[in-house]
């Protein structure tokens, strides 16, 4: 039974609700009316997910008749590569009643498909879920110019990554006495490819020019310069100009070149015999220099970018590589993070290369590792070499061609340095090996690719060299013995405790020994 | 790649004094004894070839000292030169009997007044 005050409760309960119901016809009136004029399409589903209204703006788009739109059919003019996704966020915002928003393309009554983004709200009636109302609109020329962007951004990238790959070096030289690694990353950002480089030039005997360069920009444009200054920067260096004469002559070409282009780069030329390096700096970060244990920056020969459009004079410094010391140049991709003031990320750099023990690969590996983190915002260009302690012993195949004796004089002088032998064991001793190589050289007759095998090693002070050619040695002739070669022999005899010469069918070995007068000291 | 030597002339008292810095060996030593042939003037009484900066010399380089003589010799001119007894290369050239042809003294200095 009802009491009185709750019957009167009753009849108001009832009466808001069909005043509600009322209300609720009107405003679906006026909604019906708005959505038709309304430039976008407009369409509403009730709790079971079937459409029940799609207003003019929907019609016209697709052409079709109401009827065909409503309930699950308007599914049909979804482009079949998106229905699939079209009905998943369909079906599950309905299960959770949340709000929805999908771009997909849509048939048109002219049968073309055109991307409309679609956004889908939940509908409550009195708390209760009743549906959803959307709204669409067309986005077509704002997705093809997207999509063109992408494409267009994905071109560019391939062709900047592309350009990058011809221009580094396919491989570094290979040089007596030094170790060489150089690394190339790419940004991890689409557009930020390109731009930075590195190069290894073999100078003459003793010298190799080291440079690491960054073109300021990135795409095609920035590889494509760094691929000129990169090739003139070779032309100069084996022209024999200085580090800051081959500055001065690249500034000359972007300026010249009138493109608003401007780069940075590290020029080092180490002599590997002495260590002694000779840089400079046209407004890149220092090189560091790596011993055992402790590194150290080369803050000298520095000066502004190249490309700056004034007349700049660079110059040069000087400093010194130890032995077993690696020098490295680097890109201001390994070092430089936004958030991170440039001091300390130099900082970190010297801490983590002074801790990387072991091989030259290692340490670059462990330094892009380390230092470039997960993220590559820029790219990053890496070369390292390292004077490389003298051989503990030598084991040489050589072509038979006297060009080879000058590089094989300055091992033979490294490899006698080390055990501690004096200047005049020195050159007695390298005199004597070379003599017998070319000797050797001059019997390998035969095919050109004739080729003679060496042996140095030390045992107990005594210093033994073997040098084996497929040739014949000719006897000494008389007369001979005022010759070249004669002396060449007299040489060898003269400055070594033993020689041996062995001669058989298949070519001449010839044994060396002498002992060191001197012990090393420790 | 041939090796690096620098030649440096100097007329003195009618002799030609020739710094020789540097390596000489079979791949450079032709060339360092055409320049030297026409470093001496034929008025001059010899040449002192100054070994003092010369860090290398092979069998081939002392073949063109040899050489050197023998030209010179021709033009009634002579061969001096000049070694720091501390040198390096002082075995070598007793060795191969340089001073048979071009006797060896510690300085330019001593060459020239010898």
């Amino acid at each position: 039974m009802r009491s009185p005050r709750q019957w009167i409760r009753a009849l108001r309960r009832e009466a808001g609700l069909r005043e509600t119901l009322e209300r609720v016809s009107e405003s679906e009136r006026r909604f019906r009316e708005l959505a038709d004029t309304a430039p976008v399409l407009i369409w509403t589903c009730d709790a079971a997910g079937l459409v029940d209204f799609v207003n003019r703006g929907w019609l016209e788009f697709t052409g079709r008749p109401a009827r065909e739109e409503l309930g699950d059919s308007w599914t049909v003019g979804v482009h079949p590569d998106d229905a699939g996704a079209v009905r998943a966020t369909w079906w599950d915002a309905h299960d959770r009643q949340v709000p929805w928003e999908l771009e997909y393309r849509l048939r048109t009554r002219e049968g073309e498909y055109r991307w409309i983004v679609d956004r889908g709200v939940p509908h409550f009636l009195a708390g209760k879920f009743v549906g959803f109302v959307g709204t669409a609109i067309d986005i077509h020329e704002r997705k093809q110019a997207e999509e063109g962007l992408a494409r267009a951004y994905a071109h560019d990238h391939e062709v900047a990554a592309t350009l990058q790959r011809t221009l580094l070096p396919e491989r570094l030289p290979s040089i007596v006495g030094l170790a060489l690694e150089g690394r190339y990353l790419p940004a991890t950002s689409e557009s930020a490819i390109g731009g930075d480089w590195y190069d290894a030039i073999e100078l003459d005997d003793t010298r190799v020019a080291l440079i690491v360069g960054d073109v300021v920009g990135h795409g095609p444009r920035a590889a494509a310069v760094m691929g000129q200054l990169r090739n003139a920067c070779r032309a100069y260096a084996l022209l024999g100009s200085s580090p800051a004469e081959t500055f001065e002559h690249l500034d000359r070409l972007l300026a010249v070149e009138d493109r608003d282009v401007m780069a940075t780069a590290f020029y080092a030329v180490v002599d590997r015999e002495t260590g002694a390096i000779e840089y400079a700096s046209a407004g890149h970060p220092p090189a560091l220099v790596i011993g055992s244990g402790d590194a150290r920056y080369l803050e000298g020969g520095r000066s502004v970018p190249l490309g700056t459009a004034s007349p700049v004079a660079y110059h040069g410094e000087q400093d010194v590589l130890a032995p077993g010391s690696t020098l490295l140049l680097y890109t201001d991709g390994l070092v430089e993070r936004r958030e991170v003031p440039l001091e300390d990320r130099l900082r970190r750099l010297a801490a983590v290369a002074a801790g990387v023990d072991g091989e030259l690969a290692e340490l670059c590996d462990g330094l892009l590792a380390e230092v470039g983190g997960e993220a590559v915002p820029d790219d990053v260009a890496l070369l390292a070499v390292r004077l490389e302690p003298a051989d503990a012993q030598l084991t040489l195949r050589l072509s038979a061609d006297p060009v080879v004796l000058t590089a094989l004089r300055r091992r033979i002088t490294r490899f006698l340095d080390a055990v501690g032998a004096t200047a005049q064991e020195r050159y007695e001793i390298t005199l004597t090996i070379c003599e017998a190589a070319a000797n050797a050289i001059e019997h390998a007759y035969g095919p050109a690719d004739a080729e003679f095998e060496l042996d140095v090693t030390i045992e107990d002070r005594e210093v033994r060299a073997t040098v084996r050619d497929g040739g014949r040695w000719r006897e000494p002739r008389r007369g001979d013995a005022e010759g070249t070669r004669g002396r060449g022999l007299g040489i060898i005899q003269g400055l070594m405790d033993n020689v041996e010469v062995s001669r058989t069918d298949a070519g001449t070995t010839v044994s060396m020994s002498r002992k060191l007068e001197h012990p090393a000291a420790a | 790649m041939s090796t690096i030597a620098d030649i440096a002339v100097d007329q003195v008292d009618g002799w030609t004094v020739v710094r020789l810095n540097g390596e000489l060996d079979m791949t450079n030593c032709t060339y360092v004894r055409d320049e030297l042939t026409r470093a001496v003037p034929s008025e001059a009484d010899g040449m002192v070839a100054d070994l003092s900066g010369t860090l290398y010399l092979d069998s081939a380089a002392i073949e063109m000292l040899f050489e050197m003589a023998r030209r010179l010799g021709r033009r009634r001119q002579q061969l001096k030169i000049a070694l720091p007894e501390s040198s390096p290369l002082q075995r070598v050239l007793q060795l191969t009997d340089v001073q048979a042809v071009a006797p060896i003294h510690a300085t330019v200095a001593a060459a020239l007044t010898a």
